[in-house]
């Protein structure tokens, strides 16, 4: 089971700490430090420092932070990625995205603004989020 | 010195062979102590207590994970090292610790290799394994501020502290007794199967592997609630009923036991 594809490893698959699954709503803000799936609903936020991924009959009714992050459902609200945003063809986003990278697949439905950060951005995020990681 | 319990279905005559191998075992190897029989006019917690007075330092399980569901509340009130000797179908804990079974734990007994690992705490009751529900009308909300919501298609909800389940099938969603947090899980709809499965009463035993849906949320504290008008209970470790709301949360390297040379902690 490819769970987060191209250049994550293995052993990313291996460290998955969640799982959001079709049987359950998660209503507030969901924070996590590990790899999330959302396979299921949430309304509210979810931010991880690692990856994320939303499968097809996900449905988010929030704002998503994430490392990286591929989205093949529902994600309704702003999504801000440190690094790669892969969207698939399933996927329907409403909302803003801010990433390093995008890839958006034919067939997705994107309506929102894109900003794409820059080097001297990351490197500001990367800083910030050290000194976030050492408090 | 060593306290020793046996649990109640090991009076079955298939297992009288096996038990006299194990007092010889454990007689040769120099830790023999008091043994006691658990049954249902015995209190655990005074026969723990009397022991501990009388200066036993560790309390030996012989039983299957049951056995240490019913005794774990006491024995983590103790400073108490506890031993396992694993008898019977159902022994995943003792397998995790590295535990073999029968007779052959006795060397690890002797050997005392020792580790911390986790208990879970319900209302202030400690449990090893987990706490479960098939009443899925509950409400989980987190001190950080969500709540998880089960939906209708949900058909258990649990809060695991350790694996108890195939850990091959489960590799990468495998709640470990040295985390500092347990597990919530909640399992939806069931795999087709050939054949129905029997039924268990009041099983510690959650096997997500027999669900196509699966959900497994890491969390250190947490109140499990009813939702409004339904009523729920919760088994803990497969033995205890209580009903909510509960306070959840875990004791770090609460309760020293003696593992094995495979254990998969």
């Amino acid at each position: 089971m490819a769970l987060f594809r191209h250049d994550h490893s293995q052993q990313e698959e291996d460290t998955i700490e969640t799982v959001i699954g079709p049987s359950v709503k998660v209503e507030g803000d969901f924070m996590s430090r590990g790899n999330i799936i959302v396979e299921g609903h949430v309304n509210g936020s979810v931010k991880t420092t690692r990856n994320l991924r939303i499968g097809e009959n996900a449905v988010i009714q929030a704002n998503v932070e994430a490392e990286n992050a591929i989205i093949a459902g529902t994600v309704e609200g702003n999504i801000a990625i440190v690094n790669n945003l892969e969207v698939l063809s399933s996927a329907r986003v409403s909302g803003d995205v801010t990433t390093g990278r995008l890839t958006i697949q034919d067939g997705a439905y994107f309506s929102g603004n894109c900003k794409m950060k820059t080097d001297e951005n990351k490197k500001i995020n990367e800083e910030t989020q050290k000194d976030e990681n050492d408090q | 010195m060593y306290f020793y319990l046996l649990d109640t279905f090991l009076q079955n005559k298939k297992y009288e062979r096996e038990i006299t191998r194990i007092e010889t075992r454990i007689t040769d190897l120099g830790i023999g102590g008091q043994v006691a029989r658990l049954n249902i006019l015995k209190d655990i917690n005074e026969l723990v207590h009397d022991a501990v007075k009388r200066g036993v330092s560790t309390i030996v399980a012989i039983g299957d994970d049951y056995t240490i569901g019913k005794i774990i509340d006491v024995v983590a009130r103790y400073e108490v090292v506890l031993g396992i000797i694993p008898m019977g179908d159902r022994c995943t804990i003792a397998r995790i610790l590295g535990i073999p079974q029968g007779e052959a734990a006795c060397e690890g007994l002797s050997r005392r290799i020792t580790e911390h690992i986790d208990l879970g705490v319900a209302n202030g009751f400690y449990f090893i394994g987990g706490i479960e529900t098939s009443n899925t009308d509950v409400v989980l909300e987190s001190e950080n501020g969500y709540r998880i919501v089960p939906l209708p298609t949900a058909q258990r909800v649990a809060i695991t502290n350790i694996a108890l389940w195939d850990e091959a099938s489960q590799k990468s969603q495998k709640p470990h007794p040295q985390d500092g947090i347990v597990e919530i899980t909640v399992l939806g709809k069931r795999k087709k199967q050939k054949f129905s499965l029997a039924k268990r009463q009041n099983s510690m035993i959650i096997e997500p592997k027999e669900y196509e849906d699966v959900s497994i949320i890491p969390i250190s504290h947490m109140k499990l609630e009813s939702a409004p008008g339904s009523s729920v209970t919760v088994i803990i470790d497969g033995k205890r009923v209580i009903k909510p709301p509960i306070e959840i949360s875990v004791a770090p390297g609460k309760l020293k036991v003696i593992v094995g040379k495979e254990r998969s902690l």
